[in-house]
């Protein structure tokens, strides 16, 4: 229980799916400043419930394909697969 | 750098040159007069009107100044073209104040507010070593003035490393 998780993301790898979309692009249809998705992206800033479920919704996927809670040495590894 | 860094950086300048501009004020020719009470409040007083009325001009021209240097890099970068609905759209994003900001306005205003906690502090200790109550009321405007520039300093750290 005392393990130190961690909230990664895939939101680079489905920027780039989504035909190279951009930071203020993603910001924009969030509602959030692009400072904040540069935030989330780095793993510098865990976003609200309701601002994932946002940014899921920009890419039209589930919330756990999107964000990952997991362990350190499993986050560099994560992909569009770790939340199914 | 975003638009909330630079008015954070903005800001505490301001801050900073009224705090500066009183201690040269008031201090700059010889000790002045512990004892008149009522001066040292005058002169406080006039300072906290100055720092709230250049805090606001500098706001309303920082506000005014941005977006049209966005216009005029957006122009200067498509040589000449400006898509205004895309321009509106990313003023308005630039400007947006959203979840990130506030947590770290109120994480910053914490750090202001210890700063502010421990001038009082000084001030109260400075009256029991026997100080005239000047010096108390100087220990008092400085902990607010330098908590406010320390607030800024943590929004910039805040902005920078992530909360």
């Amino acid at each position: 229980m005392t393990d130190k998780f961690e909230i990664t993301n895939n939101i680079r790898t489905l920027r780039f799916f989504a035909d190279e979309m951009t930071q203020q692009q993603l910001a924009e249809q969030a509602g959030v400043s692009r400072q904040t998705i540069n935030a989330i992206e780095a793993g510098k800033y865990s976003p609200s419930l309701e601002l994932a479920f946002r940014i899921a919704q920009v890419f039209s996927k589930p919330i756990g394909e999107v964000f990952a809670y997991e362990r350190p040495q499993e986050a560099g590894g994560s992909d569009l697969e770790s939340g199914q | 750098m975003s638009y909330q860094e630079k008015r954070t950086i903005v800001m505490s300048l301001t801050s900073l040159v009224v705090l500066i501009a009183y201690a040269i004020d008031a201090f700059g020719r010889g000790m002045a007069d512990l004892t008149d009470l009522k001066a040292w409040a005058g002169k406080m007083l006039l300072y906290l009107v100055i720092t709230v009325v250049a805090v606001i001009v500098v706001q309303i021209v920082f506000h005014i100044t941005v977006p049209v240097s966005m216009a005029v890099r957006t122009a200067v970068a498509n040589r000449g073209e400006v898509d205004e609905v895309e321009l509106e759209r990313k003023i308005k994003t630039e400007f947006i104040e959203d979840e990130m900001g506030k947590l770290i306005e109120l994480k910053a205003s914490r750090v202001g507010m210890i700063i502010a906690g421990v001038g009082f502090f000084s001030g109260l200790v400075s009256l029991l070593l026997e100080q005239p109550p000047a010096v108390m009321l100087n220990i008092l405007f400085f902990a607010f003035g330098s908590g406010s520039i320390f607030e800024a300093i943590a929004q910039m750290i805040f902005y920078r490393r992530g909360v």
